[in-house]
């Protein structure tokens, strides 16, 4: 297995290469501006070779790896957020001349070589590497707060209990599936002869826990507005991206797009209504925004797993749109507070701490509200579509439940959303934000390009749709008064999990 | 009898267009005053609406309705059938009571003494019209008379051609008594209001002498009935219930927002509450619920 | 080459360019202060040309649909742009435009603060009206429904008045909430379809043909109902329309009132009945109930009040309880009462908008019992507000009534006892109405007042001409009433019954 006919997708090697090169750097000499060119020059190099890969994939998928298209396109996504928050933290740690950060960059790249290991696996051994790499960096990134660094402590080390509770869980699921399948490809486990099926169906549980912890999904999600909070902002959207999208990535690759099986509806039915009620209501009574945004990421994760949960024509299409969607618009809001923050101290972490932007600063102002306003599924913008697709795959399998709280949790979701551009509007007193700053030249452009592409993914969501649909699609060119039915299409699912 | 409708609509309404005029010419110039030329014509107005006999056309109206009344016999249910006498007797009251009140209008205004001193002229555009309509009111009624003075139906002719309203014969002591009542009212108004004796403005609340006495006791039992304006209260007080009904509703409606405003707010709040206190930033309270989560889902795959 | 998708987006290009040139020209002298209102008054003109020359094509096929516009958009999800003209929407877009006109006439070039951006977010809403009205395509027609309501929160939330954050809130949450379960009836009904003949289309006319259980046909209108029930306004859900047009700035209430209470009259024609007749004759008696409902509780509340512009909101959901009322009638009569209805309603109540706004900005007040005596000082707003306030309560010859009248005709064959309650609202719309006439315009003048002046010939001229269309409507409805109805949805459709008969 190990050696020349090893498959192995370009991004992996890519980024342990420079992840290599990074550390020979720092040991060398330190130098911040270095290693963040050196992380950047790395994310570049694992984008252009996100399709190749080393070797060929084996014919009967017993590899470790795989590289579909659901895998590219997740691959792509982490990438490109990863290079958004190296974007977001590059002014700070720059100036900070006092504290040597160059772990920073370092562990960035430790932890989207986790990630990317994690979307690519095909075997739960590089699943759970993927899981555990991504974990210990991101304890050591929240960490790396210097001005508020009791609070950053505190978040990291919630982190790291909670987290190796979790993969307790997931590590013992894992052991079982083996035990009772005999075989660790990456999919629901299958009890082999002479072992009661409901072992397996226990493995499953476990490892779908685990991964529900790194979803956020309730009652797993406390961990993540306290950790969010405590984190720096950058960070702050690592967590709520980057390591969602990889684990999600890892949850639709291990059950397939097609229906799951009969134990697990139940659960996973009460896990999606707590998940979005939950989420929205607890969003409801912040004062904080970044745990505003931890909360309602907790709610959006909650709309995803409908779309997981409802298998159909319009799945793949609904959770790629709804992946870009979730991405652009949370990384543009942890931009904006990056951009409205100052290097020390206040962070417009206060809700209130907003108030009358509109007429100090207007760009941040209405770029946030675009933002806000995709987050909460208002056109134009791609949050909308995507919000639309979801709701189209709980009607495709008449899931009448989930879609009446999904109405509900929108309902309340408008609420809080419009409340913080109802804050930025209220031009009545002086805004606590300092006005006079530095010019951010890259903070704002990187804020400008989600801002285009939040919209125009809104006006033009349709190449956002390719990677999962099905090859075979049915419309109608234009108005057909006749009326004739053409033949129905067979429904094919997307991807098919690798075989035993 | 549909025919006689737009009869006896025109007449007394031409003859009540004329009274309004000179009222609007008299309030310029006040009570009491005599020795104008137009006295004579609001003298003539007064008499047409009283319909004094055989001169105004109020008279011939009044006629034809008091003689088709007198005929019919009103179905109100098919056994209860009024009297058509009732309601003639009924008229004819209502014809004296007319006579009486505008008698009494012309005599305190233009024949008492002079309380107050007139003022500027007629202007000519006031002046014409009102003379038109005087001439009118008494001379029109020649158009349409009763068929025991004169066969003159010119007027129904003109409105309905082709059905002839039927003309019978009526007794003749109809005609006068129909005839006398107005003239009746007229002296009873001479006698209270238009002797020359210090003119009494209003029925006299103490007597003078008992000659007084007896014309005067109904009329001021009339005059109070009519002071006190029973249907105009009765409009007001259902006005007054509507508007303290709708008030009482209008609080009852605005309590009632409140609360609803008030318990959503409030199973808001409480409902947040209790996640809200879950997220107490304690770890051990967290991985007990990951825990709990777990065991909870694996109980409900095993057992379902 | 259609000029339909030229109607939808030239307003929004235009308050591109208002903006940019307000933004350009800051602070550079009187003139170019007000550069952003001229910019939009040009796009407002070209658009009526536009649609003047629209309006002049002869209709494009048999049924009376005039004009047809056809562009591949998500084709994955069978998604286009299909835009489609018939009288009714033609004879919407022309209220719309004109009540637009009256608006930067009267009271867009008042707006000083941020006058660029203003004028931006009032064509913005102008591009999300006229889509709405043209959309044909479902997903299309949700995207502007959901659409017209962002800028207009942000006037109301912006420029509105003492309590206007609370309102805005209100409007959007109610508006969008309720659109959220019209877009579970559009995926329903995709997918229905879909189920049926397997392709994937958001096409109204492909649509229509769908063959629908009782029970799915049933629960698909009310999810599109709930959502056209919010915006009429329908009494339990009308809840936003008082707050909302009170603390709106005279523009934005009048679009609010004259427009896009209409959206949600049109809605109901086009998809509820056009698309589900047997659910809405099934669903008639409710209705009707909710809309005589709607009359008395709207013309009660509307004797009750002390603010100008609450009073003439509140009349505002009476006068939709009419139109309701004559939707669900379920006749033809009913129906064209209904669009009379509308498009006298959005005349007078806009120009009662816009005289209120006015007299907001010469005595500083909307407190009736603080005005009054406006008639000796202003002889010319007292003139045209009476004129529009007795339009509004129902006079005969004026277009209010002639809508009123047929609903109640249609009534009267549904349910005697009905037509007597609805027709009881007409006596509380002449109270208020008169109320308000008396109270502001004829009342004595309080002390210490100062007069404001009067309106100038232009605006005057403006108002003239709103006043002209109110009494054509009223002498003469019946070109209205054949032309401003909806289209059959295909020449089968039309053959095959649709039409009830009156």
């Amino acid at each position: 297995m190990i050696g020349h006919d090893i498959f192995l997708p370009a991004p992996l090697p890519v980024l342990s290469a420079g992840t290599m090169v990074m550390l020979l750097a720092i040991a060398w000499r330190r130098n911040v501006i270095r290693s963040l060119v050196i992380a950047v020059v790395t994310l570049l190099a694992a984008l252009v070779s996100v399709s190749h890969a080393f070797g060929t994939p084996p014919a009967d998928g017993t590899g470790l790896f795989v590289q579909d298209r659901w895998a590219i396109y997740t691959a792509v996504l982490i990438l490109l957020s990863v290079l958004c928050i190296v974007f977001m933290s590059w002014r700070d740690l720059v100036r900070d001349a006092a504290h040597p950060t160059d772990e920073y960059p370092l562990l960035m790249m430790l932890g989207t070589l986790g990630a990317t290991s994690m979307v690519f696996s095909a075997s739960y051994m590089p699943f759970f590497l993927g899981v555990e790499i991504l974990g210990i960096s991101l304890m050591g990134l929240i960490a790396s707060r210097h001005y508020r660094f009791a609070q950053a402590t505190e978040a990291a080390m919630k982190y790291l209990i909670l987290s190796g509770v979790s993969s307790a869980i997931l590590l013992f699921g894992m052991g079982l599936a083996y035990g009772v399948s005999g075989s660790l490809a990456f999919v629901p486990p299958v009890a082999a002869a002479g072992f009661a099926p409901s072992m397996a169906q226990v493995a499953t549980v476990m490892i779908l826990a685990g991964m529900f912890f790194k979803l956020s999904a309730v009652p797993f999600h406390m961990w993540l507005p306290d950790v969010m909070e405590g984190a720096p902002p950058p960070i702050a959207a690592f967590t709520a991206v980057t390591a969602k999208i990889a684990i999600f990535a890892s949850l639709v690759r291990y059950f397939g797009t097609g229906p799951l099986p009969p134990f697990l509806q139940g659960v996973i039915y009460a896990v999606i209504i707590l998940t979005i009620m939950g989420g929205n209501l607890l969003a409801l009574c912040q004062n904080s925004l970044t745990r505003l945004m931890a909360c309602s990421s907790i709610a959006h994760m909650g709309y995803l797993l409908i779309a997981f949960f409802s298998p159909g024509r319009l799945q793949g299409g609904a959770m790629t749109v709804y992946l870009m969607a979730y991405t652009v618009s949370t990384l543009g809001v942890f931009t904006i507070i990056c951009a409205c923050a100052t290097a020390m101290g206040q962070d417009g972490n206060r809700i209130t701490a907003w108030k009358g932007l509109f007429a100090t600063n207007p760009l941040p102002a209405t770029t946030m509200s675009v933002m806000l306003l995709s987050l909460a599924g208002i056109p134009p913008t791609i949050g909308f579509f995507a919000k639309f697709e979801i709701a189209g795959t709980g009607v495709e399998l008449q899931r009448d439940v989930l879609l009446l709280v999904l109405v509900i949790g929108s309902i309340i979701g408008l609420y809080y959303y419009l409340n913080i551009i109802r804050v930025m509007m209220n031009g009545g007193a002086a805004p606590s934000l300092p006005i006079a700053r530095q010019p951010q030249p890259e903070l704002t452009a990187l804020t400008i390009v989600l801002t285009i592409i939040v919209i125009m993914g809104g006006l033009f969501p349709g190449p956002a749709l390719y990677p999962l649909l099905p090859a075979t699609v049915k419309t109608m060119p234009a108005r057909n008064l006749t009326g004739t039915p053409p033949e129905a299409p067979i429904m094919k699912t997307a991807i098919a999990p690798p075989a035993l | 009898m549909a025919a006689l409708l737009p009869l006896v609509v025109v007449w007394p309404l031409a003859a009540t267009v004329i009274v309004f005029l000179s009222a609007g010419w008299i309030k310029g110039r006040s009570a009491g005053i005599l020795a104008t030329g137009a006295v004579g014509l609001s003298a003539m107005t007064g008499g047409a609406l009283a319909a004094l006999p055989l001169v105004t056309a109020g008279f011939y109206s009044k006629e034809m309705i008091l003689s088709a009344v007198w005929r019919g016999q009103p179905v109100l249910t098919p056994d209860f059938i009024l009297s058509g006498h009732l309601l003639w007797g009924g008229a004819l009251f209502g014809a004296l009571l007319t006579a009486l009140y505008i008698f009494r209008c012309v005599f305190l205004v233009f024949y008492g003494q002079e309380k107050t001193v007139p003022t500027g002229r007629t202007p000519w555009v006031m002046a014409v019209p009102l003379g038109c309509l005087a001439f009118l009111s008494v001379f029109v009624g020649c158009i349409e008379m009763p068929g025991d003075i004169a066969p003159v139906h010119l007027f129904t002719r003109f409105v309905d051609p082709a059905g002839m309203a039927f003309h019978p014969h009526e007794p003749v002591w109809l005609l006068l008594a129909g005839a006398i009542t107005p003239v009746a009212g007229a002296g009873i108004a001479w006698i209270v209001w238009g002797r020359s004796r210090p003119v009494t403005r209003a029925i006299p609340e103490t007597g003078g002498g008992t000659g007084d006495l007896l014309p005067v006791m109904p009329l001021r039992f009339v005059v109070r009935i009519t002071r006190y304006d029973l249907p105009d209260r009765l409009a007001a007080a259902a006005g007054w219930m509507t508007r303290a009904t709708s008030r009482m509703m209008m609080r009852a409606r605005r309590a009632v927002v409140h609360l609803a405003a008030e318990r959503t707010a409030m199973v808001g709040r409480e409902g947040t509450v209790v996640l809200v206190r879950m997220q107490n930033g304690r770890v051990r309270w967290y991985a007990a619920w990951i825990v709990a989560g777990l065991g909870a889902a694996l109980a409900w795959a095993m057992l379902s | 080459m259609s000029l339909l998708p030229a109607l939808v987006v030239l307003p929004v290009a235009g308050g591109v360019i208002a903006w940019l040139a307000d933004r350009l020209h800051v602070g550079t002298g009187v003139r170019m202060r007000s550069i952003s209102w001229f910019v939009s008054v040009v796009v407002l003109v070209l658009e009526t040309v536009l649609l003047v020359v629209e309006s002049l094509r002869p209709a494009l096929q048999a049924g009376g649909w005039r004009d047809h516009f056809f562009l591949p958009w998500i084709a994955q999800m069978g998604i286009a742009v299909r835009l489609d003209m018939d009288g009714l929407s033609l004879s919407l877009i022309w209220l719309s435009l004109l009540l637009c006109l009256a608006c930067v006439m009267f009271s867009t070039r008042q707006v000083t603060v941020s006058a660029g951006v203003f004028h931006f977010l009032f064509l913005s809403t102008l591009t999300g009206i006229i889509g709405t009205f043209l959309a044909t395509d479902l997903f299309l027609f949700f995207f502007f429904w959901e659409l017209m309501l962002v800028p207009m929160f942000v006037l109301i939330a912006q420029w509105g008045h003492e309590d206007r954050q609370r309102a805005a809130m209100k409007f959007f949450i109610f508006t969008q909430g309720s659109g959220l379960l019209m877009l579970l009836s559009i995926l329903g009904l995709v997918i229905i379809h879909y189920r049926q003949t397997g392709v994937l289309t958001f096409d109204y006319f492909a649509l229509a043909s769908t063959g629908l259980s009782p029970l799915g046909s049933m629960l698909l209108m009310l999810g599109f109902f709930v959502a056209f029930a919010v915006k009429l306004p329908v009494v339990p859900v009308h809840v936003w329309l008082p707050d909302a047009h009170t603390q709106a700035p005279t523009t934005a209430s009048v679009v609010l009132a004259g427009i896009l209470l209409k959206t949600g009259g049109y809605g109901m024609i086009r998809f509820d009945i056009m698309l589900f007749p047997d659910a809405t004759s099934r669903f008639g008696p409710v209705a009707m109930g909710l809309g005589i409902a709607g009359i008395l509780y709207g013309a009660w509340l509307s004797c009750e009040q002390d603010d100008i512009k609450r009073l003439i909101a509140y009349s505002s959901v009476s006068h939709m309880g009419f139109v309701l009322l004559g939707l669900f009638s379920g006749s033809w009569i009913g129906m064209q009462g209904a669009i009379i209805q509308m498009l006298a309603h959005g005349l007078s109540t806009g120009a009662l908008f816009l005289i209120a706004g006015s007299i907001q900005d010469r005595v500083h007040s909307r407190d009736m019992r603080m005005i009054g005596g406006l008639w000796a000082a202003m002889p010319r707003l007292s003139g045209a507000g009476v004129f529009f306030a007795v339009a509004s309560l129902g006079m005969p010859g004026l277009g209010n009534f002639a809508g009123e009248f047929l609903v109640l005709l249609a009534t009267w064959r549904v349910s005697p006892a009905m037509a007597v309650m609805a027709a009881a609202g007409l006596v509380l719309a002449a109270v208020y109405s008169l109320r308000l006439v008396n109270r502001v315009f004829l009342a004595p003048t309080r002390p210490g007042a100062q007069p404001g002046t009067d309106f100038p010939a232009r605006q005057m001229a403006l108002l003239g001409g709103i006043m002209v269309a109110v009494i054509v409507l009223g002498l003469y409805p019946r070109p209205f009433m054949t032309f401003a109805v909806p289209s059959a949805l295909s020449v089968t459709a039309a053959a095959s019954g649709e039409r009830r008969a009156p």
